[in-house]
């Protein structure tokens, strides 16, 4: 291998198109791959690229938007596809945690053999994982029962659908998976890797005690003992059969010293519960969110990428699908993919149902993954 | 995924939450707490629940309870159905004296066939033993017990590799029927294991069995009646002595006689020797080089013997055994294959032999009709972090490591942190741990729930102590109360107010520090306890609290002000002297009306002893009739006749005259005042039927209403639902202040009523009134007024001149008479002010068409002076003091008076 790191992408929706457009710089098999694409062509242009890189392990993540690095055509954004190839300069080591959602620990000793793979300092674990089956914190439970006190961040994305649908995928070398997660280890040879992420909602006063839950479910039932639909709606001056068409305009949030881990509201459930996109558990102290400067998501990201790494070789972002789509209907992608572009000289982005950061699973957050 | 207690096991509504029912359960998230009206309940989650039924066990309430198919079955019965049986041998031998009876009974019922189960027993057996063969590493565990393969296919990552892909002897009785004998009824099967039907409804089982009926439900749905007559004697399809050894449903008897004796068969009776080790079990025990060949795991102590759906009794397992042995050592002497002593035949033989035998009516079965799948269901439990964990101790109140392991059990888990783990699970609830509602107990004892901040209770405790340690009187003891509370009732609603007011207890409870205290003594008043040289900063500090309550969406600032009455106790004072001299305080703070600090002193006290003692004493009073009435006559200045009085009103309370001075403006503020007036008009009307009737000629009687009474009317919109109309409660037997709700034409209603009743012309009753200056009240006395007028009564307006809007309320409202308020006069007449500020009274009364009387006159000069000016009539001392009625009769029969000089 001579090649150190290659980013190339395509807004077709004809597979082998899509390999030559966006793999048009790579002259060799990098080693590893790693794609996001929309649902729409996963499944042929997972085909495709393990076709066109028979001796690079492949990982694929279908996705709601990409972000990309355009070169001399600007930054791009949108459901195109993204390949990102971690040449020389990365050792790389993965694979892929099936039944995810009953008991992915069983992949613990598969997880731990690609983690002896790779030397310990400077290494970042990449997870991505199907959306909607409530699999990533066992996913990430999983995972750190194998990292244990090392110094490694576990970063990543559930996968997303340009259409807002349910169905997502995973791939790994050339397999596709409707229910699976894939996992990379990716150590960096030039120097260190950081991991930020930056919340675009903020605390309101209201806040509540999760007092009856479900964590399989994702389901809130009560908040203070009460209805959590109703007690949200009441905190939120809304009648009931109001919410429903304001929940992704607000959040829940649990505070940890100056860190927030946000969740998502999904949607109202028959029993009145609330249905979340990232596990809360029992006894939790949650605060009500709504939406802040959404501007400041990008500033801050910047201001603190540059504070740990100055000048990054390479950005990976996770952008939550409700940000995207606000950015969209604000009308905001093209100056927050301009910005998400003033780090690093390439850049590649997936916008999913969630985002995991080391063991928590998050939501409307954006996450950025510095390479030195 | 099932609803919590929809599956075999569930709670009854009996159960009181004493987590009894997850002492020996196997499984840490299949209990789930839930909270209902306060209470704490335990229900089964039915997708974890393994089904081994030790909450029925160890339930010592009864409330937990098992489902089977016995009704249903009974119904099928009575519906003619066609109904095949298949009996467990343990059923003949726990019931000896009736099981022949009650399968004899069934058969009269209509079912078709009886099958006898215990040749199950010899099918798996030869399945299990083909199955081995095949698999000769071994390392297997015997599917028979429906428990087991519920808790590895439930609780344990691998348990279903190491399963041996048999069906139980049930099952493997239920194919062969199907297949041997063609019966097309719908099987039953009759056993004492209600797990079985998880088998019966598992993959490739599906179809074969119809219910599954337990010996225990079946014979409390049949009236013994029914059957005692019956003969025991039955015939059993399938019978064999050999069916015998699979009456416990233990496997040493079945297929450890086809293994090599050097392989090691293990045996485990009772699921709680083996579940918690099970991971181990799978992990290294059945995969380890000299592990178990097989292993024949049984949920139940005794084995099928004596199963979750059975009274368990070691006196009656005995007698089952000693049963079982019996008929197994006479069989022995039979010509049974499986029985045949085989000491010195080789397990290759056994297998032959067993297969030759077999073989002869089952030639066309296959073990692979017998081969059964296993459904992974294995959940990975999530892994909650410390910090999780850490923060749900803190919402249990746990915030000391020691009290994070009391490990009191009293919750069912393991411990205090298994416990903190079940609640961020979701699958318990902090309400159901000992030590979290001994201090919620403690913390409703002492702190005010609305808030959070301290109540009353915590309040007297921290007096006490401080002094205990005789450092009380280093404090000052506030008593204050937040002001506005209307206004921000009425702007904002009463929830915003409520938040506003935690929101101003979450702010002052942050302010006081050490042994200091805030507490709330209800709706918006506060009890604190400051260090003395701190006090006057900290209640400045109080007063400028911002607080923001909401309207709709928008967010406002609120400055809240506040009344405080400051107490310094000393160390002779008790705690209710602290705080009831600190509320006296307050109340003369109150009384200003507007911010400020009062600090107690004595003469404070006194004040509010005299108001306790008229309160106490005024029911009493109206009992007793202690309220009494005196008559002042007012003297026509034309004719210098009585022209009328004005009636008053006097106490004597046990011989001593108490001063309405006294009385009246403590009754009006309790609203007591509304009785006494109403008490006053009553004996007013009584004196003047008696006059009446006596032939007398009585003049007008003007009789006081209180403001307080205007001050009452609501108009009807107003009027809660529910309230009784009428106005005033009349009633003098009453005990206390009431709120009186009425409309303006309900309370003139009352004072025609009382007129009435004693036949009084209306010309003779006058109505004074003072000011008011109250919104919304001045529109009110209005309208009294007009209704007055319409039913012929009189009304004037009484102290004129003392009030803020006098002439406002000549403005708007159709007084008849207007009395001149006798401060005027206390000032004197020679003051050119004074003379020429009555004179104009009198002449703009006049131009209104309103008679004036002028109160308080004592002297010659006054009364001149007024006539001089055109007033009607005086009342004072001048012509007569106020006298009781049996004096004021007699003026009535001499109504002229004379004027003297001085």
């Amino acid at each position: 291998m001579s090649v150190d790191l290659l980013t190339g992408y395509s807004y077709s929706e004809d597979p082998q198109t899509i390999v030559r457009e966006a793999a048009s710089g790579f002259t060799e098999d990098p080693g590893t791959i790693l794609y996001f694409s929309p649902v729409s062509v996963f499944e042929k242009l997972t085909q495709a690229i393990s076709l066109r890189f028979p001796n690079s392990r492949t990982y694929g993540v279908s996705t709601y938007y990409s972000f990309f690095e355009g070169r001399n055509n600007g930054n791009g954004y949108g459901p195109g596809t993204v390949i990102i190839g971690f040449g020389d300069s990365f050792d790389c080591s993965g694979g892929v945690i099936e039944d995810i959602k009953m008991h992915p620990v069983e992949f613990a000793p598969a997880i731990d053999k690609a983690l002896h793979k790779v030397p310990e300092e400077n290494t970042v674990c990449l997870t991505f994982t199907t959306a909607f089956y409530g699999a990533e914190e066992l996913v990430l439970d999983t995972i750190a029962s194998v990292i244990g006190n090392r110094d490694i961040h576990v970063a990543g994305s559930s996968s997303g659908n340009e259409k807002w649908e349910r169905t997502t995928f995973v791939s790994y070398n050339g397999r596709v998976f409707s229910s699976a997660s894939i996992f990379l280890f990716v150590h960096n040879r030039n120097g260190r890797i950081e991991v930020l992420k930056q919340d675009m909602f903020v605390p309101m006063r209201a806040e509540f005690r999760a007092t009856s839950v479900d964590i399989r479910k994702h389901i809130i039932y009560e908040l203070d003992g009460k209805p959590a639909a109703a007690e949200l709606a009441k905190q939120l001056h809304f009648e009931l059969y109001e919410l429903n068409e304001h929940l992704h305009d607000y959040g829940l949030g649990r505070k940890v010293g100056k860190t927030l881990y946000t969740t998502d509201i999904l949607k109202i459930t028959r029993e009145k519960g609330l249905e979340m996109l990232a596990a809360v558990y029992g006894g939790m102290k949650l605060c009500l969110l709504e939406r802040g400067k959404y501007d400041k998501c990008l500033s801050n990201m910047v201001a603190g990428i540059r504070k740990k790494i100055p000048a990054p070789r390479f950005m990976l972002y996770v952008n939550c699908i409700s940000l995207t789509t606000y950015y969209q209907n604000i009308g905001w992608m093209d100056i927050f993919t301009a910005g998400l572009g003033t780090l690093a000289p390439a850049f590649a982005g997936i916008s999913g149902y969630g985002e995991q950061l080391d063991r928590v699973n998050i939501n409307k957050t954006l996450m950025g993954i510095a390479f030195e | 995924m099932k609803k919590d207690n929809d599956g075999i096991i569930y709670t009854k509504s009996k159960c009181i939450g004493c987590n009894g029912c997850m002492l020996g359960c196997p499984v840490f998230d299949a209990n789930k707490a839930i909270v209902v009206n306060g209470g704490t309940y335990l229900v089964v989650d039915s997708d974890r629940c393994v089904h081994c039924g030790s909450c029925i066990t160890s339930c010592p309430h009864g409330s937990r309870d098992y489902r089977d198919d016995t009704d249903a079955f009974l119904a099928a019965l009575n519906n003619r159905e066609n109904l095949s049986v298949v009996v467990a041998p343990s059923f003949l031998l726990r019931y000896p004296e009736q099981s022949g009876k009650i399968l004899n009974y069934l058969k009269n019922r209509g079912v078709t066939n009886i099958y006898d189960g215990g040749f199950g027993g010899t099918l798996s057996t030869w399945a299990l033993v083909n199955f081995l063969e095949n698999h000769p590493e071994g390392g297997f565990a015997i599917a028979e017990c429906p428990v087991v393969v519920n808790y590895l296919e439930k609780l344990s990552m691998k348990g279903i590799q190491h399963l041996a892909p048999v069906f139980s002897s049930v099952m493997c009785m239920g194919i062969y029927i199907k297949k041997h004998f063609n019966d097309t009824a719908k099987l039953v099967f009759l056993g004492n294991c209600p797990a079985r039907k998880d088998e019966f409804e598992s993959p490739g089982a599906e179809g074969i069995y119809t219910y599954n009926v337990t010996y225990k439900r079946l014979m409390s749905r049949i009236d013994a009646s029914e059957y005692e007559d019956l003969p025991q004697e039955v015939e059993l399809d399938c019978s064999y002595p050999s069916n015998m050894l699979f009456a416990g449903g233990d496997a040493k008897n079945g297929v450890a006689q086809f293994i090599d004796p050097d392989k090691h068969v293990l045996t485990v009776m009772g699921g709680q020797r083996f579940y918690k080790y099970a991971d181990s079990f799978c992990d290294n025990i059945i995969t380890s080089e000299n592990g178990p060949y097989i292993a024949d795991i049984l949920n139940c102590e005794h084995g099928c013997l004596m199963g979750p759906a059975d009274d368990k009794n070691i006196m009656e397992y005995i007698r089952v055994w000693e049963r079982r042995a019996g008929i197994l050592a006479k069989a022995r002497k039979g010509t049974d294959e499986m029985l045949v002593d085989r000491a010195g035949v080789s397990p290759a033989k056994r297998l032959d032999e067993l297969k030759k035998s077999l073989n002869t009516f089952l030639s066309y079965l296959n073990p692979a009709d017998f081969r059964r799948d296993f459904s992974d269901r294995y959940y990975q439990q999530p892994q909650i972090p410390d910090a999780i964990i850490n923060e749900v101790f803190d919402y249990m109140h746990k915030y000391k490591e020691e009290e994070r392991h009391v490990n009191c059990h009293s919750c069912g888990y393991g411990g205090c942190r298994e416990m903190a783990k079940a609640i961020a699970l979701g699958i318990n609830r902090r309400e159901n741990c000992v030590y979290f509602e001994k201090y919620e107990n403690q913390r409703l004892y002492l702190t005010d729930l609305d808030t959070g901040i301290p109540n009353l209770n915590s309040f007297n405790n921290r007096t006490a102590e401080l002094m205990r340690k005789h450092e009380v009187s280093k404090y000052a003891v506030a008593s204050f109360s937040l002001m506005d509370n209307d206004l921000m009732y009425s702007r904002y609603g009463y929830d915003e107010v409520n938040k506003c007011i935690k929101e101003y207890a979450r702010i002052a409870g942050s302010m006081v520090s050490g042994r200091e205290l805030i507490a709330r003594k209800g709706d918006v008043e506060f009890l604190t306890i400051i260090e003395k040289n701190k006090m006057d900063d900290f209640l400045l500090n109080l007063n400028e609290i911002v607080v923001h309550p909401s309207i709709g969406q928008r967010e406002e600032e609120f400055v809240i002000n506040i009344c405080a009455g400051v107490y310094q106790p000393t160390e002779e004072d008790s705690v209710g002297d602290i705080i009831g001299k600190a509320s006296i305080a307050h109340r003369a703070a109150r009384e200003r009306k507007s911010p400020c600090c009062i600090y107690y002193d004595d003469s404070m006290k006194d004040g509010s002893v005299e108001a306790s003692f008229l309160t106490k004493a005024f029911s009493d009073a109206i009992k007793k009739r202690e309220f009494v009435v005196y008559y002042q006559p007012k003297v026509d200045l034309r004719s210098i006749k009585l022209h009328g009085a004005e009636a008053l009103v006097r106490w004597i309370h046990n011989g001593e005259f108490i001063s309405p001075g006294r009385f009246i403006p403590m009754f009006e503020k309790n609203g007591y005042v509304v009785h006494v007036d109403f008490f006053v008009l009553d004996q007013v009307c009584r004196d003047l039927r008696a006059w009446l009737d006596a032939g007398l000629k009585p003049v007008r009687v003007s009789t006081n209403f209180s403001k307080v009474h205007i001050s009452n009317l609501v108009t009807r919109s107003q009027r809660p639902a529910g309230s009784v109309g009428g106005g005033a409660d009349n009633d003098p037997s009453h005990d206390g202040p009431k709120v009186f709700q009425s409309s303006a034409p309900e309370l003139v209603g009352q004072i025609v009523d009382v007129i009435d009743r004693y036949d009084i012309p209306h010309e003779l009753i006058e109505i004074e009134f003072t000011e008011t200056t109250a919104a919304g009240e001045s529109e009110r006395l209005a309208q009294v007024i007009r209704d007055l007028h319409e039913k012929g009564i009189s009304t004037s307006i009484d102290d004129f001149g003392s009030g803020y809007s006098s002439l406002n309320l000549l403005q708007t409202m159709d007084f008849n008479v207007l009395k001149i308020d006798r401060g005027f006069l206390t000032a004197g007449i020679k003051d050119p002010k004074t003379r020429e500020i009555i004179a104009s009274v009198i002449q703009m009364a006049k131009a209104l068409e309103m008679q004036v009387v002028a109160e308080g006159v004592e002297k010659y000069e006054e009364l001149e002076f007024l006539r001089d000016k055109g007033c009607d009539m005086i009342q004072g001392y001048y012509f007569d003091k106020p006298m009781p009625g049996e004096d004021y009769r007699n003026r009535l029969v001499s109504p002229e008076y004379e004027i003297r000089e001085n």
